[in-house]
């Protein structure tokens, strides 16, 4: 994500561009005429958008690189422009800017696809004739030592100017999807990659952190960096392009296909050789969630599950990709679906079951949520999620969740903290959230009022809390 | 050797202390400012050092640090802290106020109250001929704030140090779950406050009046504030003492309930001032919960009589009111919920410590504990059983299959493991015959599989 840029990092963005032109001058690589010429062209295809994350306190700005896909005016956005746990009603006034623009289209937020977490959003009128959506280009597969190049943008103060970025092929890897590692950064986050006679190659991914050692007065720290602003890595345009079809019919109330298992670890090397299961793809299941689709399939603790459908789960370095292989599964499938687990359970149990996937519970940011001024927070339906996080799921504790504390409110002075979880309300047990919603609505309307009592639990400490309202 | 503080807790640090000795020859003159008791309570007053065996990093390792004590009988028991001398010591030696020295060992250990009971080697003591005196107590119930009185001990390995200043608090509340060297402490007395100067290395020693009686036992003091003392009461001090010196450790009941302040939240509860104390957390499976308790209830009464915990400083003793009743009594608590006062009978469990035992697999380069009851409650684990990985060392087995300091080891090739002793008999066997051992863990909550190659 870019920031709304103040001056200082701004020179120093102008310096890194410097030194990129020094290397692009020691570069033979790609015909330089040409590359002029192809830049201007593709520069019709990346857009800056800029959108509010609105909370109870404050408005913060945040500017992000996408590309559009189609010339209605949708935008696709990577999976990080948007923090996941973000109700969608905080996010406010998107704007599309075309590159080297000063005015912003107006507009609208349609959702995150659940499979590739990708966002999309859709101009509030089609595209002027210029922009070329990304689809139609000619795309072409990159090979190892292939020059590459990319779309960066500048932030708003510099009318989101563009800037070439240039690298080469250092890997090819599936992690689990197929991406391109470059030898240095090559294009914005959410950016177009190129190849050098202009056939898209891929969309450039999040900023991948570094591993540097800083030795600091002769002390060694052990560091990680990345450039918000550059990314080094792009999704092959064949993991991309057919994928831009899942724009999501609603904002919210998506039914998302789920399975309903709980810490997926991969089995690693010498422990699938213990169990003879060596030259396979393994995944041990830590937990079932009652209820859910796998525990009326049969499923349990400690299951190892190594088919999908017969299909043995495929192998991956590292070999934790494989979980999210299997995420990846579930989520391109369907509520209703049924999918057949080859399972190993012990050390010598084989046996298959067939589960009919379920659909997800109310996701975290779809929980609903009600602020309190006068109180000084927000109190938040409790979903599956805070159960699991919490363990609450055996010992069957209710509530809602303080989701926000307001510095200097009555709540705050009290010592309520966001995450408590409030069991009761002036000695009334809370059992769901319109219940609590309803009850404090009576407090803060009631200008009498001048304490209420709540237990709380925070970790697996209770305590009670006596809030002064005056 | 260590040198300086060695703990630090809610900002709060032991005061044991390790550094290099510091000898005088003695001085034996009476000086006038000085009473005849102040005399004998200063060769009364010991430095201890201690040699111990821990088990973090993954193997055995010995530390050794000094403090303080006080000699309480003729027969040679020595009081001092628990953070000082642990069960862990293996060689404990005692500098006697002659500047002689004499081996010494472990009588009693109870974290709760951070005191320990060390006996000198009587059989030592008159082979060579050595002499010592012993302190006396005085009442800490009737010592006044203001009153002056004197730290006597071994702060950084200095010898016979004797500090001045005055009682500051005569009730202070403090307690800590992991106060004693990672052990709960604080949970069932108030401490004495005092300003006069104690620093890393006064632990264990007294705190006295001017005629040389103990009043307190120094054990903690705030670390970068200065003259913020804080010593265990006599009066609990002598109680423990007596119960360490026949049993070896104080047996408390525990009825899983954590008593809360009621400040002023009398009206909300509709009590009547000075009534009741209020029920803060009660411990998933313990004695209070399976009798129904809730957090949010109110404690009217315990057997009867009345409980008042309006203020921090009244909940030691309430704590310490249930802890003294014989482990497996019945207790008859009155408790008020909403509208309705009902009474509940609940069954005292024996009180045990977060801590599990600890050991070392040398072999597998790996240091373990037991998740005790407390820990599971507290962690909310799934099981209340399995071992703990405290240490690895780098390229030995255990690390080398993955398994790292946090991991809950929960079963080996299958079967759950529910004990330290179960873990021992796998090792033993390993030790005789090396095969690779499919090791089970929970690793954040997920559970992860590791082999365990000779």
């Amino acid at each position: 994500m870019m920031s709304s840029t103040p001056t200082r990092p701004t020179v120093f963005r102008l310096a890194a561009l410097l030194i990129g032109a020094v290397l692009l001058a020691g570069s033979h690589a790609v015909a330089k005429e040409a590359l002029a010429d192809l830049f201007e062209a593709r520069v019709r295809s990346v857009v800056a958008v800029e959108f509010f994350v609105e909370t109870e306190i404050d408005r913060r700005p945040s500017v992000v690189v996408g590309v559009p896909i189609d010339r209605e005016g949708t935008v696709v956005l990577l999976d990080s422009s948007v923090p996941g746990w973000l109700p969608p009603a905080q996010l406010k006034d998107f704007k599309i800017y075309l590159p080297r623009s000063v005015d912003g289209v107006p507009a609208e937020y349609l959702g995150q696809d659940q499979l590739t977490g990708w966002h999309f959003i859709r101009a509030s009128a089609p595209f002027p004739g210029e922009v070329v959506p990304i689809t139609e280009y000619e795309t072409a597969r990159p090979r190892i030592g292939d020059p590459v190049w990319g779309i960066a943008v500048m932030g708003k103060d510099f009318d989101f100017q563009p800037y070439l970025m240039e690298a080469n092929v250092a890997l090819l890897q599936k992690v689990p999807q197929e991406v391109g590692f470059c030898v240095r950064e090559v294009a914005s986050p959410g950016g177009p990659v190129f190849s050098a006679d202009g056939a898209f190659l891929g969309w450039a991914g999040n900023p991948i952190w570094q591993e540097r050692d800083i030795y600091l007065e002769g002390v060694r720290y052990n560091a990680s960096i990345r450039n918000p602003n550059g990314s080094g890595s792009f999704l092959l345009a064949h993991e991309f392009l057919p994928w831009l079809k899942r724009i999501p019919e609603s904002v919210t109330g998506q039914a998302v296909p789920w399975l309903g298992i709980i810490g997926m670890q991969p089995v690693e090397r010498e422990a699938a050789k213990f169990l003879k299961i060596e030259n396979v793809s393994a995944i041990l299941v830590s937990d079932i969630i009652e209820g859910s689709p796998a525990a009326e399939a049969g499923m349990q603790k400690r299951d190892i599950i190594l088919t999908i459908d017969g299909e043995p789960l495929p192998r991956f370095s590292p070999q934790r990709v494989v979980s999210s292989y299997f995420e990846r599964e579930i989520l391109r499938r369907k509520p209703g679906d049924r999918m057949r687990l080859g399972i190993l359970r012990g050390t010598d149990e084989r046996l298959e079951v067939e589960v009919t996937l379920g659909q997800q519970p109310t996701p975290l940011k779809e929980a609903r949520r009600t602020w309190f001024e006068r109180l000084g927070f927000t109190v938040r339906e409790i979903v599956l999620y805070d159960k699991i996080q919490r363990q609450l799921l055996e010992s069957g504790e209710t509530g809602v969740i303080a989701n926000f504390v307001k510095p200097n409110t009555p709540a705050n002075t009290a010592g309520l903290m966001a995450g408590d979880l409030i069991r009761e309300i002036d000695g009334v047990e809370i059992t769901d959230y319109d219940q609590a919603v309803e009850i404090l609505r009576g407090i803060e309307e009631d200008p009498t009022r001048n304490e209420f009592v709540l237990l709380i639990s925070r970790g697996t400490e209770t305590s009670v809390i006596r809030v002064r309202l005056q | 050797m260590r040198c300086g503080a060695v703990a630090l807790a809610l900002g709060v640090g032991l005061l044991l202390a390790g550094c290099a000795t510091l000898g005088a020859p003695p001085r034996r003159e009476s000086a006038s400012a000085v009473s005849r008791g102040f005399e004998r309570l200063l060769d009364a007053v010991v430095r201890i050092d201690v040699r111990e065996r821990v088990f973090n990093g993954g193997s055995t390792r010995f530390v050794s640090g000094v403090g303080s004590g006080v000699i309480i009988s003729e027969d040679g028991l020595v009081l001092t802290n628990a953070h000082v001398a642990t069960p862990k010591a293996v060689e404990i030696s005692i500098t006697l106020a002659s500047l002689e020295e004499v081996r010494a060992e472990l009588v009693g250990w109870d974290h709760w109250t951070d005191l320990a009971l060390l006996r000198l080697d009587m059989e030592e003591v008159r082979r060579r001929g050595l002499s010592f005196a012993h302190a006396e107590f005085a009442d800490s119930d009737a010592v006044r704030v203001g009153e002056t009185v004197y730290a006597v001990g071994t702060p950084h390995g200095l010898t016979r140090t004797v500090t001045r200043g005055i009682i500051s608090n005569t009730d202070r509340y403090f307690e800590a779950s992991d106060g004693v060297r990672g052990y709960e402490t604080g949970y069932f007395n108030t401490w004495l406050q005092t300003d006069a100067a104690i620093n890393p290395g006064n632990s264990g020693g007294p705190l006295v009046l001017k005629d040389g009686r103990v009043v307190g036992i120094n054990s903690r003091t705030y670390l970068g504030a200065e003259n913020l003392g804080f010593a265990i009461p006599s009066n609990i001090a002598r109680t423990v003492a007596a119960i360490l010196a026949r049993e070896g450790e104080v047996p408390r009941s525990y009825i899983g309930l954590t008593p809360g302040a009621l400040r002023d939240l009398e009206g909300f509860f509709q009590l009547a001032i000075n009534t009741g104390a209020l029920i803060n957390s009660v411990d998933p499976g313990s004695p209070a919960a399976r009798a129904g308790l809730r957090p949010g209830d109110i404690l009217l009464a315990i057997d009867g009589e009345p409980v008042d915990g309006r203020f921090p400083e009244q909940l030691p003793p309430i704590q310490n009111r249930i802890a003294s009743v014989p482990i497996g009594s019945e207790l008859t608590l009155t408790v008020k919920r909403g509208e309705r006062t009902f009474d509940v009978v609940v069954v005292t469990e024996k009180l045990e410590s977060r801590v599990g035992e600890e050991w070392a697999f040398e072999k597998w380069g790996m240091s373990v504990q037991e998740v005790s009851r407390a820990y599971a409650r507290e962690n909310r684990l799934p099981e209340e059983a399995g071992i703990i990985v405290i240490g690895t060392q780098p390229a030995f087995p255990a690390a080398r299959a993955g398994l790292a300091r946090g991991d809950i080891i929960t079963r080996i090739n299958g079967k759950p493991i529910e004990s330290l002793e179960q873990l021992k008999a796998i090792y033993a066997a390993f030790e005789e015959k090396p095969d690779s051992l499919l090791v089970e863990a929970l690793r954040n909550r997920s559970v992860t599989l590791f082999v365990l190659k000779p």
